[in-house]
Parts: C-alpha cells; sequence; structure tokens
C-alpha cells in the first residue's frame, strides 16, 4: 500500500515545462481563431515561395488545389498542436507529480523526470509538422516530423509513462 | 536529502468549481446522446419559426441545406463544450495548484484569472449552440467570441503566461 | 446590454475555428446514387428494387404533374427490362425537371423589389448551390446525349455565379448585380424544358 502523505511537487524545470506547454497549447488556440487569416495567408505565402518542393505548375486550378491542400495541412498541425499541448502538459503534470510523490530513489526520480519532460515537448511535433509542410511539401514535411520529433518524443512519453507504472507497481509490493 | 516540497492545493471553492464544470461536461455529455432527437427538433422548429433570420425561402431543396448545416453546427457547440469542459476542468487544478505553491504574493489574483478563466470559457460554446436557432450561426458566434470567448479566453491566457514567467523567475534566482 | 449587443452583432470578428461543414446528400439524390451504381454493376433486380421502395420515386410521384407524363413508368420499365442507358436517361430528365423548378423559384423570388439588395443576393447564391447539387448528378448524363445543351446550362451556370458571388481577388470590380442573376436563372429554367422536352418528344418517337 502506497503510504499517504503531502502531495510532493517535481522540479520547478518539470513544472515550468508543463505550463509553457499548457500556454502555448491555449495560445494557439486562440490564434488559430483570431489570426484565422492571416494565418491561411501566411501559409499560402510559404507555398508559393516553395514552388519546387509542392510541384506548382503554373496551372491555377491545378495549383490552387495544392496550394489548399497544403493549407489545410498546416492548419491542422496547429489543431493537434492546440489539442496535444492542452493534453499531454496536463498528463506531465499529473504523471510527474506522481513520480515526485511515489517514486523512492532520486536516479530513477529524475531518469522518470527527463523522459516525461521530453515526452511533454511532443506536442512540437506538431508546429514542426505544419511547418515543415509549407517548406518542404507534403510528404517531406510530414516524414520529417514524424521520423525525428514525434516518434521520438512520443516514445520518450510512453516510457516514462510505463516506468512510472512500472515503480508504482514496485511500490506497492514493497507495501 | 532534501525530499521534495510539496503542493500546495488551491481553495476549496475552486476545487469546487473544477469538479462542477466536470460534471457539466460529463452531463452534457450524456445529454447529447439521450436527448439528441429531442434537441434536434427543438432547435429545428426554433429555426423553421424564424426564417427571415436563418435566410429561408420555402423551398424545400433550398431550405434542407440552410438547416442541415446549422444543426451541424448547433451538435458542434455541444460537442465542443463537452470536450473543452472536461479539459479546462483539469486546468484549472492543475494550473492553480501551481499558482497556490508557487504563485508568491498575486496568487489569489491568478487562482482567480485561472478558475474564471478555466470555468467561463467552455460555456462560450453552449451560448453559441443555443444562440444559433435565435440570431444564426454568425451572428451567435460573434456574440459568443466577444461576451464569454474572448475575456475569459484571455483571462486564462493572461494568467497562464504570468504563472510561467514567475516559476521561471524563480528558477533563474536558485 | 441592448447596446452592447449592438456593438456586437455589428463588428466583424475572426472566424472561431468550430469546424467544417460538408454538404450532405438529402434522400434524393442518396436514392439516385444508389441505383446509379446498382445499374452500373448490372445488377438491375437491386435497382429496381431500390426504385420501388425508395425517396426518388415518392417525390417523382409527388411532382407528377410537372414531371413527362409517364416518366415513373418508363423509368420502372427500362429497369425491368435491364435498359441502363434508357434508365439513366429517364432519371436525367427527372432531376433535370428539380433544377428547371428550383430556377423558376429562384426567378420568381429575385423578382420581389422589396427585398434588400443583400438578402437577394444570399437567396440567389443559395438556389445556385441547390441548382446545382441535382444538375451536378446529370452533367455527364446531358453532355453524352446534347452537348450543346451541356456547355449551354455550365455557362449559365457560370454566369449566374459571376452575378451572385463577389470576386474573390481583392479590389477587382464588384460584379454582384440580382437582376442580372435573375436573368441567368431564366436562362437556366429555359434550357432544362428545351432539354426535358426534346428528350420526351425523342423518347416518344423512339416507343
Amino acid at each position: 500500500m502506497i503510504r499517504s502523505g503531502a502531495v510532493r511537487r517535481p522540479p520547478l524545470l518539470v513544472v515550468l515545462v508543463a505550463l509553457v506547454v499548457i500556454a502555448l497549447g491555449e495560445t494557439a488556440g486562440a490564434a488559430m481563431s483570431q489570426l484565422r487569416g492571416p494565418i491561411q495567408r501566411y501559409a499560402a505565402a510559404r507555398v508559393d515561395a516553395n514552388r519546387v518542393a509542392h510541384g506548382l505548375s503554373g496551372s491555377a486550378e491545378y495549383d490552387d488545389e495544392i496550394r489548399g491542400q497544403a493549407v489545410f495541412l498546416a492548419e491542422a498541425g496547429l489543431s493537434f498542436f492546440h489539442t496535444h499541448a492542452e493534453g499531454v502538459g496536463l498528463t506531465l503534470f499529473f504523471a510527474a507529480t506522481l513520480v515526485a510523490s511515489v517514486v523512492p530513489g532520486r536516479r530513477a526520480r529524475g531518469v522518470l523526470y527527463g523522459l516525461l519532460t521530453a515526452g511533454g515537448l511532443f506536442p512540437l511535433g506538431y508546429l514542426v509538422y505544419g511547418a515543415g509542410v509549407l517548406e518542404w511539401g507534403r510528404d517531406t514535411g510530414v516524414e520529417f516530423a514524424e521520423r525525428y520529433v514525434l516518434t521520438a518524443l512520443g516514445s520518450a512519453a510512453i516510457a516514462g509513462l510505463l516506468g512510472l507504472a512500472a515503480a508504482l507497481v514496485a511500490a506497492r509490493r514493497r507495501g | 536529502m532534501t525530499p521534495e516540497p510539496a503542493w500546495r492545493l488551491p481553495p476549496r471553492w475552486v476545487l469546487l468549481v473544477a469538479v462542477v464544470l466536470i460534471g457539466f461536461a460529463e452531463v452534457g455529455g450524456a445529454s447529447m446522446a439521450r436527448f439528441k432527437v429531442e434537441l434536434t427538433r427543438w432547435a429545428r422548429d426554433a429555426m423553421l419559426a424564424r426564417p427571415e433570420v436563418h435566410g429561408l425561402v420555402g423551398v424545400r431543396d433550398v431550405d434542407e441545406r440552410v438547416l442541415d448545416e446549422a444543426l451541424v453546427k448547433f451538435d458542434a457547440g455541444l460537442r465542443l463544450f463537452h470536450m473543452h469542459a472536461e479539459g479546462m476542468g483539469l486546468v484549472i487544478v492543475a494550473t492553480t495548484t501551481v499558482a497556490a505553491t508557487l504563485g508568491g504574493a498575486g496568487r489569489g489574483l491568478m487562482v482567480a484569472l485561472l478558475t474564471a478563466g478555466g470555468a467561463g470559457y467552455p460555456l462560450g460554446y453552449l451560448l453559441w449552440s443555443g444562440l444559433i436557432p435565435y440570431y444564426g450561426v454568425e451572428p451567435g458566434k460573434r456574440m459568443a467570441e466577444w461576451l464569454v470567448w474572448i475575456p475569459f479566453g484571455g483571462a486564462t491566457i493572461l494568467a497562464l503566461w504570468w504563472l510561467a514567467g514567475l516559476v521561471a523567475l524563480r528558477m533563474a534566482r536558485r | 446590454m441592448t447596446v452592447l449587443l449592438a456593438v456586437v452583432l455589428a463588428t466583424p470578428v475572426a472566424a472561431h475555428h468550430v469546424g467544417t461543414y460538408v454538404p450532405r446528400d438529402n434522400a434524393i439524390s442518396a436514392n439516385f446514387k444508389q441505383i446509379k451504381f446498382a445499374v452500373q454493376a448490372r445488377k438491375f433486380d437491386v435497382a429496381l428494387r431500390l426504385f420501388e421502395r425508395g425517396d426518388l420515386r415518392t417525390e417523382m410521384r409527388a411532382r407528377a404533374a410537372r414531371l413527362p407524363a409517364g416518366l415513373e413508368a418508363a423509368t420502372r420499365a427500362a429497369l425491368e427490362r435491364d435498359d441502363a442507358a434508357d434508365a439513366e436517361g429517364h432519371l436525367m430528365l427527372f432531376f433535370s425537371a428539380l433544377a428547371r423548378d428550383l430556377a423558376r423559384d429562384a426567378e420568381r423570388q429575385l423578382a420581389e423589389a422589396a427585398t434588400p439588395r443583400a438578402a437577394r443576393l444570399a437567396i440567389g447564391q443559395r438556389f445556385l448551390e441547390a441548382i446545382w447539387r441535382y444538375y451536378n448528378l446529370i452533367d455527364f448524363a446531358v453532355s453524352t446525349r446534347d452537348s450543346k445543351t451541356s456547355v449551354a446550362m455550365r455557362l449559365a451556370f457560370d454566369e449566374a455565379e459571376t452575378y451572385a458571388k463577389t470576386p474573390a481577388a481583392p479590389g477587382a470590380a464588384p460584379t454582384v448585380d440580382p437582376d442580372k442573376l435573375r436573368g441567368a436563372f431564366r436562362r437556366m429554367a429555359q434550357i432544362l424544358s428545351d432539354l426535358i422536352a426534346a428528350s420526351s418528344t425523342s423518347a416518344r418517337r423512339d416507343s
């Protein structure tokens, strides 16, 4: 049985990362609404600036379709960032609090804080996704974000949570 | 080894607001499923009673698309209320706990902004849905935007960055 | 409070991202697609069943007075003898009639001078969308049977769109004109009436 006691807080750095991720998520939500027009115009301009990457042909109908898809994906990246930042920020907060309160051993806590905090940055992968689509084209941008950011940081989050689960089981066994 | 310091809980009224908000979110989600037909019927009847508001012309093939879009948006508003209320309830608990522990002299105002902003913001979606049958999709959205989303959402964002700044300063001073 | 509401309603606001609406098929167009896919798959018994039980036939009966005589019976007969081309032709007539009636309704509603200009344009845009939703289903069938009519209809539709919608390019000259829009609807109704008359005459001659 886990002994009840004060609910401890994680290190300030972890708390700051959680707060900043939540704040960025909320700000992104506001930006999606209030700055929708400027964001769409910026995205369209980036597509035009990277004509080769997007395969623009000079035909208005075809290019409009390509531009529309890219702008849609960029907006989707921002939307995913908003939703994931809110959720992952909270996950980091609560999971790190559990680590601080329940996991014995400074080194173990340090490893879990590291993994969870890295995982807390996972939503930034969607910003990379959106920007990557605009700068490098749809397929290259999405692949880059998935391979080098989302997979890495998502894996860290999963590893951190699995580690926390293992620590909770171990703590329960110790009684 | 110095043990980790503890979290200080926010005032009970804050936790009550958060729990009640999550409760409303869950009831709202259940109601959307249980009363879907009744809600749709009510909204549709209210729209048909105000043809000039919705631009209804009395031709089925034209009006059904207008009504369908308005009803989809009506449903979307309820769904977005459910989602945001669930999430913002948790955001209130987490952020006010941080504010109560690390907020310093301004913690009272910070907690108030986070709680009011977090609780009020999702109600904007509920308001929007309620206004659609009476004012239309876009005018209803404008009202919800200025009366709820901007003030309450703005309060939350302001308080969050203020709190993040304070925590960063505290870290830097160590 | 009233003043605040007035200010709020009048003030343009950035779009709050609440999702996108994708127009759905109504019961008639959904039933048409089901019948069409069954015919394309040469499953005429299925197509006949879908026709007999579906909303499309119900609508045909409700509008019988405004459709070529015997259209419902002719459609059924075509499905019964596994005649895909004939069935398609009869369904083409049906949707042409739907679009024609909408164009006539649009012309009538836009004639009301008491309605404010902005409201007339909004009405016109909605009618255009409704007409296109039906005509789009049969555009290919029309073009294979009567390419001139298909081109004329598309030109009339494009013209109507020009008069109904604000130009996308900033700084471009405004083209919205409710009276010219009415004229475009009148032309669409005439084109479709001629198509129905010609197709009905041809069907009688061939039978």
